[in-house]
């Protein structure tokens, strides 16, 4: 055990010995990243490698990235219009989770009015029933209103299930506003809508900014409603397609690898920009 | 926590709250509250593809406990549950403490450690699925290498549990650890400054001081995985289909069988509405906590 | 301000979308087909969608689909109340469906062209509807099919025989003695869940082989004798496996594995549910095809020393009644059914098939005696026949649906329970299944 001085925290700190820190993280490291890295390599692998138990591949291609895009195989027929159907899933998630949940986070955190305990309480309710347990009281619903095979009725879903988490940040960031702001904008005659507007969202952008990614990234990854929702191969989103797949005889696991490579970039990079405000906004939410 | 008055008053405020809440509450009336209520409804009627609703008791519940298939699905969520949410926080909490250390490259390993949990779901499900396929997978090739043989990994019981639960770890275990990692950070310093002076060993210092005052934040996070964990559908979906026959099904994965391969609304809904009271004991509980820490 | 902003956006990507996907003025009619199987197969279909367009004007959208994944998407359209205008379903759901009322009535349509039909064909296509009390037509009969026999001539020649015994031990005895020679496992059909009607069938023609009847004047028996006829046709289905006759993997099998298995000669012989085997060699391996594999007529008498019906069953194309183009369904309902066209469309699926069409049926191509599949095949016709059980009652269909006969083979061969204990619980389900409907 060595000991150093750190200045940071003002006094004597204890320090693993390095190698026990890096055979530790190598480990975690290994088992973290395998898999992805799995994904990748057989996206790449050459045609004949792509049987063999190689790890590295030694004619590395970039022509199933083609294929997919190109939309050359049978199963990727529809690959670009699924790649829209995602990313309006995905928006118009974003969108109408930011609108409801800054206007429900606001009236909890910075108004009073009877039933503000129960409606925090009600968006803690949401937040922790899983979506698969009303599923299928969903789909007989969605059914009721015409709306199965529509993406409005996805987005609904989505936003319902993300919402509460972003409620629930917002009000962790609305709260840090000082009442003063609010004060000297009522004295000057402001209405709570004008308030809400002008002053409340931008002061909370970057938050704003995260959560939207977060309702993005949220509806991105859904599989069980769109899957129970959506019946015709040209509104599947991709995930559902990708597990279309699975359904053949003779399946292409390259091809296959290539589009789950591909779908996985944009999650991968909003994650990796907005770290920072994925830990402050769990920080804040979870731990008091 | 303090509010600023309007010049309308108290009256008029609340008639403008209720603005604001109404499109969430809109939300959680018509897809929260609306379809758990039918759900429950549904599970005392038989109702199937083509027929209308019509109530008949408690047939369904009797139905679906004699169902060996439907035994095997609770009994699998509870083993899922059991032992994935606990693994899976048990090595969050360790590896939380592990990175709240300083060496060098700790950020690195910490952003690269997030990525099971940032990339998309599907794919890092395809391709554990293809990892572990018998003929043509990795894993199986690398075995011989080591004077194993093959194994059949998603084809039979015991292997494709451990399967199903070695991914939900290693997809779920960066989020989880991070937030452990948010819960260390709380920990003043100074606490841990008094007690080294006072000659404690790391041993002690975790046993004493960690462990203690990450015990409220730990318990919450069981609750709450336990209950999305619960839920979870496309990882057995997708890995093993229920498969083989129908002995890895989960809760979630038999309920879609039953509504949309068999079209049984009744049945499928029963599957939820008998788990009813454990879950909502549950959120109760996580609720209550997560409010005495907000408003306490 | 980024929350107006970003609404904006989602709501005009959303306006986009909906115009993009809403209907347009142009008449048109959505089929959802199958094309899982050769390429020949899909340019039939594209050729008689084309022919449709250009004599009548009307737009056909199609979508191809793998059987299994069309039947259930097929179903929950139908629930959901935006099916396709055509499709096709396995043939136990169409009981279910028209039983419900969920089915158009079609006898417009097979009036008109019955009397060319094959009678057995017709018959199937003629459902109980509870919902409005009758009996009519509820589905057009697209193809008849049997369980076809498909096996290796090369592997009955090494272990002596000339020919196929034509009794139900020499028969099956021959395929046994062949694997003591060959080394290749006798037998290979798929035990597994994955599965559909390559597991319910053979179930179901064991059943009849061993005496059973099941139903009887539209209603479920379930009587010692056919108890035992159930037994016995599950440890006749199971013993193979059991006892080393089969590819270990039977277990994991879904529907085109037993394909790929006996084309790859993994196994002497198979059942299977259509001719697809066959037209796989025909297509790549002509020679295996005419001169190392052939087709089979069951063995008669059966087990018991008598007869038994061999099961024959109806590919059924369905209307729903709720498709949103009507007329314009019948419209192509009938185009295809016309002769002309039919039996173009036919001849492209290359007799996986047999026709719906006595002259069709009685024709060179279908009635080539020197042919070693579709003749011996189209052999099961002319004797002693039967529909399969589940095209008569839809409890029974139900109990087919949710994989019953699956159930009670998996418990035998995984759960290894003794096969009396696995027959009474399946058919305590099968009585479940009826009482409840």
């Amino acid at each position: 055990m060595t000991y150093s001085a750190s200045p940071k925290r003002g006094g004597l700190r204890r320090v693993w010995t390095p190698l026990w820190s890096y055979a530790v993280a190598a480990l975690i490291l290994l088992f973290a990243l395998f898999p992805i890295y799995h994904m990748v390599l057989v996206s790449v692998k050459s045609d004949e490698e792509l049987a063999k138990p190689i790890l590295v591949s030694r004619a590395p291609t970039l022509q199933r990235y083609l294929e997919v895009v190109q939309q050359r195989h049978m199963l990727v027929t529809h690959f670009r219009r699924q790649l829209l159907n995602s990313t309006v899933l995905s928006l118009g998630t974003a969108a109408l989770t930011l609108a409801i949940s800054t206007t429900c986070a606001y009236a909890i955190s910075r108004l009073r009015f009877p039933g503000r305990r129960t409606i925090f309480r009600a968006s803690l309710f949401t937040y922790m029933v899983p979506s698969s347990f009303i599923v299928i009281p969903f789909y007989t619903l969605m059914v009721k209103y015409g709306l199965v095979n529509s993406y409005l009725s996805v987005i609904l879903a989505e936003t319902t299930f993300a919402s509460p988490y972003c409620i629930w940040v917002l009000s962790e960031f609305f709260k840090t506003i000082p009442v003063e702001i609010e004060e000297a904008a009522i004295v000057d005659g402001a209405t709570r809508f004008r308030i809400f507007r002008s002053i409340m969202l931008p002061l909370t952008a970057p938050a704003l900014v995260a959560l939207a990614t977060y309702a993005f990234i949220f509806a991105w990854n859904e599989f069980l409603y769109v899957l129970v929702l959506i019946n015709s191969n040209r509104l599947f989103t991709i995930p559902v397609g990708l597990s279309w797949y699975l359904n053949q005889d003779s399946i292409p696991w390259g091809m296959m690898m290539a589009e789950s490579t591909l779908f996985s970039i944009p999650p991968i990079i909003f994650y990796y920009v907005f770290q920072r405000y994925m830990v402050s906004g769990l920080a804040m939410g979870a731990v008091k | 926590m303090g509010v600023a008055r309007t010049r309308e008053g108290w009256g008029r405020e609340a008639w403008q709250s209720y603005l604001f809440v109404l499109p969430f509450l809109a939300l959680f009336v018509s897809f929260i509250l609306y379809p758990l209520l039918s759900e429950v409804y549904y599970s005392f009627t038989r109702y199937e593809i083509g027929l209308a609703p019509r109530f008949v008791g408690l047939k369904n519940f009797a139905g679906l406990i004699q169902d060996s298939d439907y035994r095997q699905s609770i009994l699998n969520t509870l083993i899922y549950v059991g032992m994935g949410v606990n693994a899976k926080l048990a090595l969050a909490l360790l590896i939380a403490i592990f990175l709240n250390r300083e060496f060098a490259g700790r950020s690195l390993v910490q952003s690269l450690f997030l990525l099971p949990w940032a990339a998309a779901t599907i794919s890092s499900l395809l391709s554990f699925r293809w990892m572990l396929d018998t003929d043509f997978g990795v894993v199986n090739a690398l075995l011989p290498l080591v004077g194993l043989q093959r194994i059949q990994w998603l084809g039979q019981y015991s292997t494709a549990m451990a399967i199903i639960l070695m991914y939900h770890i290693w997809k779920y275990l960066p989020f989880w650890t991070l937030i452990f990692l948010s819960g260390l950070k709380g920990i003043p310093p100074d606490v841990y400054e008094a007690a080294r002076v006072d000659g404690a060993s790391p041993v002690q210092l975790l046993r004493w001081i960690t462990l203690p005052m990450m015990k409220g934040l730990y318990i919450i996070c069981t609750l709450i995985s336990a209950i999305w964990t619960m839920g979870d559908f496309i990882t057995v979906y997708l890995l093993t289909g229920g498969g083989p026959g129908q002995s890895t099904n989960v809760l979630a994965t038999i309920a879609y069988r039953f509504a949309f391969r068999f079209g049984e609304f009744d049945n499928a809904s029963a599957c939820f509405v008998l788990l009813f009271p454990v879950m909502l004991v549950l959120i109760l509980l996580v609720i209550r906590k997560l409010e005495a820490s907000a408003y306490g | 301000m980024k929350v107006s902003r970003l609404m904006s956006i989602g709501i005009a990507l959303l306006l986009v979308l909906a115009l993009a996907s809403g209907a347009l003025a142009q008449r048109k009619v959505t089929l959802w087909w199958t094309v899982e199987y050769s390429a020949e197969e899909k340019a039939a279909l594209e050729a008689i969608v084309n022919d449709f367009q250009k004599e009548t004007g009307i737009k056909v959208e199609w979508s191809g689909y793998s059987s299994t994944d069309l039947w259930a998407k097929v179903m929950a359209g139908i629930e959901a109340g935006n099916p396709p205008d055509i499709s096709q379903v396995l043939s136990h759901s169409l009981v279910l469906l028209a039983d419900r009322g969920l089915l158009a009535d079609v006898s417009d349509l097979i009036e008109k062209y019955k009397g060319d039909m094959i009678p057995s064909g017709v018959e199937a296509s003629y459902l109980v509807n509870s919902k409005a009390g009758k009996r009519s037509y509820y589905c057009i009969p697209w193809g008849l099919y049997t369980l076809t026999i498909n096996y290796w001539t090369t592997d009955i020649k090494k272990a002596g025989y000339d020919k196929l015994p034509t009794d139900w031990q020499g028969f099956w005895g021959a395929f046994e003695k062949a694997q003591t020679v060959t080394g290749i496992p006798a037998v290979g059909w798929s035990l597994s869940d994955r599965a559909e009607f390559d597991v319910s069938w053979p179930v179901e023609q064991f059943i009849m082989a061993f005496g059973g009847r099941l139903i009887k004047d539209g209603k479920l028996d379930v009587g010692p004798e056919n108890r035992k006829a159930v037994i016995e046709a599950l440890k006749f289905h199971t013993k193979w496996y059991l006892e080393g006759k089969s590819p270990k993997g039977v277990t994991e099998w879904g529907d085109p594995d037993n394909n790929t298995n006996l084309q790859t000669h993994k196994m002497s012989v198979t059942l299977n549910a259509t001719l697809s085997i066959p037209r796989w060699f025909y297509d790549k391996e002509r020679d295996k095809y005419f001169n190392e594999t052939a087709s089979a007529n069951y063995p008669q008498p059966g087990p018991l020393g008598t007869p038994y019906p061999v099961l024959t069953n109806i590919y059924p194309m369905i209307i729903p009644a709720n498709a949103p183009n009507m007329k314009e369904a019948k419209a192509f309902a009938d185009f295809w059914i016309q002769k002309r066209n039919y039996d173009k469309y036919i001849r492209g699926l290359e007799a996986r098939f047999f026709p719906m069409y006595k002259s069709t049926f009685d024709d060179a191509y279908f009635a080539n005696p020197k042919d070693p599949h579709i003749f011996p095949t189209r052999q099961h016709f002319f004797g002693p026949a039967a529909p399969v059980n589940w095209m008569l009652h839809p409890g029974y269909a139900k109990f087919v649906i949710g994989h019953g006969w699956h159930k009670m083979v998996s418990r035998v061969v995984v759960d290894k329970w003794p096969p009396e204990k696995a027959a009474d619980e399946a058919l305590e389900a099968l009585k479940r299944a009826v009482e409840r409907y």
